[in-house]
């Protein structure tokens, strides 16, 4: 089952690759242009020449073909803007997102699931509808304000914390953690609620269901009953939804790039979209799919385990 | 228990989220304000920024250069709205990376901040009577920070690397007058001109000398004679660089310096509020006036403003190819109202449409037309130049960057529908933005596209983008050259300035682009720091930046 999800993920990855190959070599302008900046009194023989030499000149196909084969050989091709391979800047920023991503996932857990337990509790009661409200809070307010807001408290008001930048984990573990907090807790404070909401509404259809009544009457307490057999039911559904979370969470991180000066593969892969620095670009798109794509895979697996009646080819009776 | 516990939580959220609020008010103002800036402001910062004297670039706050004692040692971030994404002094794109000039590498020459071209590489130079034969000698004990001895050889390699064809750098308008360049003993070069050329060594400001046998490792590791040397780079987002041990000149005071992409406006201002960032690059214009009573942070501005917008039109095709057409426009530019509401006041208007301002000491009003605004001249032109009332005319900007570019298309907009003339207004990404007038030589008829320049006070540098193959106008007039070469044959200062006064006539009876002012580049520098100053031009200074011992 894992081989055929694979075999069809490395489909999709290349209809992605060639599809942003087109579309970026459809837009006017060409890195070429980007890159002399409207530099006065170059003659069209040089530019002429400088296409050549970044190989624009060649048939798209061409072009495509040449760049996958590097692809699978493990290289990805080389900016255009500097002497830095592909493999170097995504390098260099691929620890960012990650850490990003996972920081502001377990944040958001974090805050969503106590508070999904403590509203299905009491349904229409104090507790639920001000949780409610606040999610609701959460998901109104856009990234960057939130972003900024929580700057202006916790670095300028306060100064806690930095309010941009980033330390990585070698250079030191606290510093590290210091500055990726405010930009993890604003993608959590968007992602949270919508986990919240969704596990809310999945833990009150689970209570009504006839094997909780079950439980109920067997005289457990209601805690039990909540923890142990409505929150592993209705934990299924949640976990995909955390899968696409995390989806959207990888969208929205490049705005927290941008504000909180994180050196990330989102900024790197807007940067090159108005650069026309193709191959920076599509190699941040495929691996942004790629990412997106494991997630679900894992996100698969999990539930899987979690629920056995999901498992495929190994049916029991 | 638990109880208890959630509702203290939900308190604290609570609080937490008035506060938000409360503040939000307050901040909301700079969001949108300065958001306009999170784009790519990059690809436009094009243009001929070039060499040399910037006249008397002295920061003009005070307080800035009288800060307390300064301190040996210490770091500084950085932060402009773009990142820097290569080192190669010579194919330098955008202007921002020009901050990395004085800090990397030198030149033969230099200009200080009073804009006087002075001895960098080179301690003494020569022109042969004729101004076509330049000796330069060169200093003694400077080493690479590789360690190699630097020779006049090094000096030809890098001469030799910028003049070669495919090397797209924007010094070619320069130096393209160099014939040959040899080393005549280690210590002496020597430049044979095509023509005569009394600026020469303000020509060749900002040709860095490098070693050009490392320059396939440029971006990693760059290896120049400056007062810096690279320790880390992040391309587009950092770059960490540290005092050089072996420069020649007096130690740089601070030990490190980080400059740093603060791409989104909003969250810049606040970081340079909190102290995590000590200087702010070209600050968005209408962010300037908040800081008028900062007691932490104070504004560095050019002492002569000589960055300015050039709307380009295209002289060969029509309507612009008529210079009646071109007059019209220049009428139909309401230059004090672009200034207040679009620079907000930061800058000076150009009445005579002129790439020199006002405050330039080549500056000539005399026998110059007076374009100030006058829709009925306008009118009048454009009706003699085939525009019609109901024609419709393309404001081709950049959407996203340079709001004030947007203003700026609305006021003109806005002016020329009381004549009758329609201005759609087009925003675009960069890319597409340059890719339909750059490189010259391109027809767009009915177009105006913003653009600006960062020239140096000197007009040799500035003046010459409007030479044939440059100037993406198209315009092509032979009186113009034939002015501006015998203006840069003459090395006599007063007689230099009348040839000028010429020059400027006919860029002003022509109008080849449009000049509605000349612009300030704004700074922000926090009051701790000294020794910090900006060029005319908008070029940063930080070799000398120091910190204050308190």
């Amino acid at each position: 089952m894992i081989l055929r999800r694979l075999a069809v993920s490395v489909v999709m990855l290349t209809a992605v690759s060639a599809l942003i190959f087109v579309v970026l070599r459809l837009l006017p302008g060409d890195p070429v242009i980007t890159r002399l900046g409207a530099t006065p009194g170059i003659s069209p023989a040089t530019i002429a020449q400088l296409r050549k030499d970044a190989g624009l000149d060649d048939p798209i196909v061409v072009q495509y073909l040449s760049w996958m084969g590097g692809v699978l050989h493990g290289d990805f091709g080389r900016s255009y803007f500097n002497q830095y391979s592909v493999t170097q800047l995504i390098g260099q920023r691929l620890p960012t997102t990650i850490e990003l991503t996972i920081l502001s996932m377990i944040i958001a857990v974090v805050l969503a699931v106590p508070a999904a337990l403590l509203t299905a509790r009491r349904p229409g009661g104090v507790l639920d509808r001000a949780l409610t409200t606040l999610s609701s809070a959460g998901m109104a307010l856009p990234n960057f304000i939130v972003g900024v807001l929580l700057i202006v408290i916790f670095a300028v008001k306060w100064s806690v914390l930095p309010s941009r930048g980033f330390i990585p984990i070698g250079e030191s573990l606290g510093g590290n953690l210091r500055s990726m907090l405010l930009p993890s807790l604003t993608l959590a404070i968007a992602a949270a609620p919508l986990l919240l909401r969704f596990l809310r509404a999945s833990l009150l259809e689970v209570l009504t269901a006839p094997f909780i009544r079950t439980a109920r009457g067997k005289g457990a307490s209601d805690a039990r009953v909540l923890l142990l057999h409505a929150f592993r039911n209705a934990l299924i559904p949640a976990v995909t939804m955390l899968g696409l979370i995390v989806g959207y969470t990888l969208g929205g991180a490049v705005i927290i790039e941008y504000i909180f000066g994180l050196p990330g593969l989102g900024s790197l892969a807007v940067d090159s979209v108005t650069k026309r620095d193709y191959a920076v670009l599509q190699s941040c798109v495929l691996l942004i799919s790629a990412m997106f794509i494991l997630t679900t895979l894992v996100v698969d697996i999990v539930t899987g385990i979690l629920d056995p009646r999901l498992r495929t080819g190994r049916g029991r009776g | 228990m638990r109880h208890r516990k959630a509702l203290v939580a939900i308190v604290l959220a609570a609080a937490m989220a008035l506060a938000a609020c409360s503040s939000g008010g307050s901040g909301t103002g700079d969001t949108s304000a300065a958001s306009t800036s999170a784009g790519d402001t990059s690809a436009a910062g094009t243009s001929e920024q070039s060499t040399a004297a910037s006249q008397s670039a002295e920061p003009t706050d005070s307080s800035t250069t009288a800060a307390p004692q300064p301190a040996q040692g210490g770091s500084i971030t950085v932060g402009a709205a773009q990142g820097l994404q290569q080192l190669n002094p010579a194919i330098r794109t955008f202007a921002w990376e020009e901050v990395l000039f004085p800090l990397l590498w030198n030149g033969l020459t230099k200009t200080d901040q009073q804009g006087t071209v002075v001895a960098d590489l080179a301690t003494s130079w020569e022109a042969s009577d004729d101004q076509k034969t330049w000796t330069f000698h060169l200093r003694d004990g400077v080493t690479f920070s590789d360690g190699t001895p630097f020779a006049a050889q090094d000096v030809v390699d890098t001469f030799e690397y910028y003049l070669k064809p495919d090397t797209a750098t924007q010094e070619a308008n320069k130096i393209a007058t160099i014939d040959s360049v040899k080393a005549a003993d280690d210590k002496t070069v020597t430049f044979t001109l095509k023509a005569p050329n009394a600026l020469f060594p303000s020509a060749i400001v900002w040709v860095k000398i490098m070693k050009v046998s490392a320059l396939s490792t440029i971006d990693k590791d760059p290896i120049g004679t400056g007062p810096f040397v690279v320790k880390e780079f992040v391309p587009s987002d950092h770059l960490t660089l540290v005092r050089n041990a072996k420069y020649f000149g007096d130690p740089a005071p601070l030990d490190e310096i980080k400059i740093v992409a603060a791409s989104d406006a909003a969250s810049a201002a606040s970081s340079l509020a909190s102290g995590d960032l000590d200087i702010l690059w070209s600050l968005p214009l209408s962010d300037v006036d908040q800081y008028k009573d900062s007691d932490k942070v104070s504004i560095v501005l050019p002492a002569s403003p000589s960055q300015w917008p050039s709307w380009e039109v295209d002289a060969t095709a029509p309507p612009f190819d008529n210079v009646k057409a071109r007059q019209a426009l220049a009428y139909a530019v309401d230059r004090q109202q672009i200034l207040d509401a679009a620079y907000y006041g930061q800058g000076e208007i150009s009445p005579t449409n002129n790439p020199l301002g006002t405050s330039n000491p080549w500056f000539s009003a005399d026998g110059l037309t007076d374009y100030s605004y006058d829709l009925d001249k306008a009118k009048e032109l454009f009706a003699e130049a085939g525009v019609k009332e109901g024609d419709t005319l393309t404001w081709w900007g950049i959407g996203g960057a340079y709001p004030e570019w947007q203003t700026s298309g609305q006021i003109l907009q806005a002016s020329l529908k009381q004549i009758g003339i329609n201005l759609k207004i087009e925003s675009n990404d960069v890319s597409t933005w340059v890719d339909k007038f750059y490189p010259a030589g391109k027809s767009y008829p009915g177009l105006i596209v913003p653009n600006f320049q960062s020239t140096p006070v000197e007009p040799a540098f500035s003046i010459n983008f409007l030479l044939k193959g440059r100037c993406e106008c198209n315009w092509d007039d032979q009186q113009f050259a034939d002015a501006y070469t015998a203006a840069i044959a003459e090395p006599d200062a007063d007689k230099r300035k009348a040839a000028w006064a010429d020059v400027q006539k006919i860029v002003n009876e022509q109008v080849p682009v449009i000049v509605p002012l000349q612009s300030n580049v704004a700074t922000a520098v926090a009051k701790k720091i000294s020794g910090v100053w900006v060029e005319g031009g908008g070029q940063l200074h930080l070799e000398t930046a120091a910190l204050a011992t308190s």
